[in-house]
């Protein structure tokens, strides 16, 4: 019992789980794709993320969904098979696959078992490689996509999300708009569009590939350059966009809603900024994960104002934001707005004990191993870590990069990057008439 | 669940080309306390980690018209402190150490999970064996968190439009079954509990002799059998556990429910037949007709409204049968924009038709194994879900023995098997079935 009690309250063990190391094979294939591998043998499947930079800040503004239609087509067909052909492939291996888009990047995913490994790798590249765009299915696609934007509007979590965008950004930065675009935009883009944009942004050298799982690094990689040996080329490089202006200011936006869904914040930073990892460590104290910030115990735990609330910085190419987010009855929001901002400037004010850093930073170390311990878990976090250049050795690197953060650090970034006094606020709520 | 958080339950064993002959399973040990207390440990040395877990067998099963959602409630206040650690220092405690708690509480039981370093484990085991019995159950902490769950409900259900129908098919397919109300309970019945009625609930359900405790992780299992009888070990068994029997009557006759939303742009489609559940041993067959019927994109549903007929925006059906009493086969459909849900349900039912007469290819079989085999692979790659799939079992009192034949059930399912169970269950007088419809404003 003594050792428990020095555990429980003393702390004097470290809190750090001796993690094994993760650290990938990286090479080129012959066509400049880059290509992360983690032989990790526990289970016969492995996980497959190719991830390539054509994500929606490559939309013109009146074509907005352009780069996430182009994502959603790529399986409708391809090489000499239908969509329904592809989906009925892959299911009939017991595969997953799925294109994701966002803001930056578009991801697309495999998990398949080692028997089927390599059918359902050829196919993975048919469809990367050869999409064949069938104008029957872009009809389908395109409706579909607006039947989905019609569903987010459901949604007043995603309603709040979209419209803090459009404010906390303004028209002339590309992350104001919503992934998937807006119904006029979408209706808009033509399927020469689609294949352009396909053309001219689906290619091998910039773009990243992450295998992790049941494989054999040596026949994998020969494998690879033969299966992809025919796509060539290099994907544009991103953009130059302006830094974006704080925009401050409140907006309700009306939704007979019985709940006041809340986003509060302003632009945040890069993820390349040097100061991330500091950020992410003192928004771990204001708001982050698990059940015990300083938001968490006002909003929830003291007011029960909220059954969620959290805030984050969003680790981004361009510019980020910092958020807040909460949900709560109507007649409570202007109450839960007014405490989460005194909580914030109280913050930002006096920052954080030494006692709160130290907990936040034994959580941060102490739960990290567990964020990695599956195939598709460590294949992700490569991926995003690969895309951010944050270096093949980052997971490794990550423990000690924060126990690396001082209390003078966390004040320094709360004061530089936190600012109460700009805020744009975003209510979706029910206006009485 | 105490934080959003959610996950699939759905977890099945293997035996297919991926596994190149090797029978992959769950190797677990166990032992039952004198007071009752079954531990099942399941060693995996692979990383420095565990997960322990503690299953409760109560949930939204038992309870009763007017008091629902206190399993729920109450699982809120198992945070709020116990005498020797008050509100909040649990969650505190957890987190200095580096680890990721929470809470689930579903219709048949109540778990709480505590994943970190397994030199952690002793803490898990102080914290949980004193929160088993020494709950506080402050009345300023009730009142307050009463507030969240009801915001919880707000989240959750009464502004998304889809779960609104998911309720009322629900409640309108089970009318003498507990499965008639929602786990998180309905509005009112949250703002009436009281803290009598959490306390009562509290020292019915929570001892030795009504819970699980499933480790999975870097650990021996004889030291956690140690550790678990001298945490564990005195807390005295509870004389009397109500284990209810509940019975849904037959249904004679096709149930029917509308759905108005205000904020619903586009109508939505979700219908439920009653299905036998674990042990009937039509379980099995079940399993793989809800695949060929709905489970992914070249699915019959998908391939039919989504790509054939673009009348929805996406389609299908899923099956769980690992519950207490047995549940509903589901279906669903997303309508698209200018179209009648009447015509997209028409579609369902043709596809239906076709299964039950017989329309079902070999391809489509293996197909449908095969999906379920890899499922099972790709749930074993975390001790999380393991130790999920073993305490689900257990608390509804199978044997996790069962997990390790599965796969192998599943291979021996016929295309007559899949058949005779369409036919049996997939009948007109056996289906609930509700439409959500965008409410027009006058």
């Amino acid at each position: 019992m003594s050792r428990l009690l020095i555990i429980l309250f003393g702390g004097l063990l470290m809190a750090t789980v001796a993690m094994a190391k993760i650290t990938p094979k990286i090479t080129k294939l012959d066509n400049g794709l880059e290509v992360w591998v983690v032989e990790r043998k526990v289970l016969p499947f492995a996980v497959f993320k190719l991830v390539i930079p054509a994500g929606s800040v490559f939309d013109p503004e009146s074509k907005a969904g352009l780069a996430y239609l182009t994502s959603q087509m790529i399986s409708e067909g391809a090489g000499n098979m239908t969509a329904v052909e592809i989906s009925d492939k892959f299911e009939f291996m017991g595969a997953d696959f799925g294109v994701d888009c966002n803001k930056d990047y578009v991801t697309v995913s495999l998990k398949v078992t080692k028997g089927y490994m390599d059918e359902a790798l050829k196919l993975f590249a048919t469809v990367v490689t050869e999409p064949t765009f069938p104008a029957k299915e872009f009809v389908r696609v395109k409706n579909e996509v607006v039947g989905e934007i019609l569903k987010d509007q459901e949604d007043p979590g995603i309603v709040a999300a979209q419209e803090f965008d459009e404010l906390v950004y303004g028209k002339e930065h590309p992350y104001h708009r919503p992934v998937k675009g807006y119904i006029d935009t979408v209706r808009s883009i033509s399927l020469d569009e689609v294949k352009e944009f396909y053309k001219v942004h689906y290619l091998p050298e910039g773009s990243i590939l992450v295998v992790v799982g049941d494989v054999d690094y040596e026949p994998l990689i020969k494998e690879l350059n033969s299966l992809f040996k025919d796509w060539v080329g290099k994907a544009p490089s991103y953009p130059k966009v302006e830094t974006p202006k704080f925009h401050p200011g409140k907006k309700v936006v009306p939704k007979d809603v019985v709940q006041a869904n809340i986003v509060i914040g302003h632009i945040g930073v890069k993820r390349s900024n040097p100061d991330f990892i500091k950020l992410y460590v003192a928004n771990q104290i204001l708001g982050g994960g698990g059940l015990t910030s300083r938001l968490f115990e006002k909003i929830r735990e003291e007011k029960g104002y909220s059954y969620s609330v959290y805030s984050m910085f969003l680790p981004t190419l361009y510019t980020g934001t910092f958020r807040i987010v909460l949900q709560t009855k109507n007649a409570s929001a202007d109450e839960a707005i007014k405490d989460v901002i005194s909580e914030v400037k109280e913050f930002v004010e006096k920052g954080p004990t030494e006692k709160e850093l130290e907990d936040a930073k034994r959580y941060l170390t102490g739960s990290f191993p567990l964020k990695i311990d599956t195939n598709e878990e460590i294949a992700s976090y490569l991926a995003f870590a690969a895309f951010h250049k944050l270096g093949p050795d980052y997971l490794n690197r990550f423990t000690d990069m924060v126990n690396e953060v001082t209390l003078d650090d966390v004040k320094r970034v709360a004061k530089e990057y936190i600012h109460p006094d700009k805020f744009t606020i975003v209510v979706v709520r029910k206006v009485e008439k | 669940m105490r934080r959003l958080f959610s996950f699939l339950l759905l977890f099945f064993l293997l035996t297919s080309r991926g596994l190149e002959g090797k029978v992959l399973g769950i190797e677990a040990k166990e032992k039952v306390l004198k007071n009752g207390l079954k531990v099942i440990v399941v060693e995996d040395h692979s990383t420095p980690t565990v997960t322990f877990q503690v299953w409760y067998k109560v949930g939204s099963y038992y309870e009763t018209f007017g008091k629902t959602g206190i399993s729920h409630l109450l699982e809120h206040m198992m945070f709020e402190g116990t005498k020797k650690y008050p509100p909040g220092e649990f969650s505190k405690i957890v987190a200095r150490n580096g680890g990721q708690e929470n809470a689930f509480t579903s219709r048949d039981y109540t778990a709480y999970f505590e994943n970190w370093a397994s030199d952690r484990l002793k803490i898990s085991m102080e914290l949980e064996s004193d929160r088993m019995v020494n709950l506080l159950l402050d009345p300023k902490e009730f009142e307050r968190e009463k507030k969240v769950v009801m915001e919880e409900r707000r989240l959750r259900t009464e502004d998304d439009p889809t779960s609104l129908l998911v309720e009322e098919v629900y409640a309108a397919a089970f009318k003498a079954h507990p499965y008639h109300w929602p786990v998180i309970g309905w509005m009112k019945d949250i703002e009436n509990i009281t803290l009598e009625d959490l306390r009562h609930h509290y020292r019915t359900y929570y001892a030795p002799n009504n819970a699980i405790i499933v480790v999975v992780g870097d650990v021996k299992a004889e030291e956690v059998f140690k550790l678990v009888e001298e945490y564990f070990g005195s807390i005295p068994p509870a004389k009397h556990i109500p284990h209810p029997k509940y019975w849904e009557p037959p249904q004679r006759g096709e149930r029917r429910v509308i759905v108005k939303s205000p904020e619903a742009k586009l109508p939505f489609i979700f219908g439920g037949f009653h299905v036998p559940n674990i042990g009937s041993g039509e379980e099995y067959a079940l399993k793989v007709l809800v695949n060929i019927l709905g489970v992914g994109r070249s699915s019959r549903l998908y391939k039919r409204l989504v790509f054939e007929e673009k009348k929805a925006l996406y389609a299908g059906a899923y099956y769980s049968s690992k519950t207490l009493s047995p549940g509903l086969l589901c279906f669903y459909a997303a309508v698209q924009q200018g179209v009648k849900p009447e015509e997209v349900e028409k579609l369902i039912w043709e596809e239906i038709e076709k299964i039950r007469k017989g329309d079902i290819t070999e391809k489509e079989l293996e197909k449908a194994k095969n999906q379920i085999a890899s499922d099972f692979i790709y749930g074993l790659d975390s001790n999380f879900y393991r130790a999920m799939s073993i305490g689900i079992l257990e608390a509804i009192g199978k044997d996790w023995r069962y997990l390790n034949t599965y796969v192998d059930n599943i291979r021996k399912v016929t295309k007559e098997d899949v058949i005779r169970v369409a036919r049996k269950y997939l009948t007109r007088d056996n289906l609930t079935i509700g439409y959500l419809l965008p409410e027009v404003k006058q």
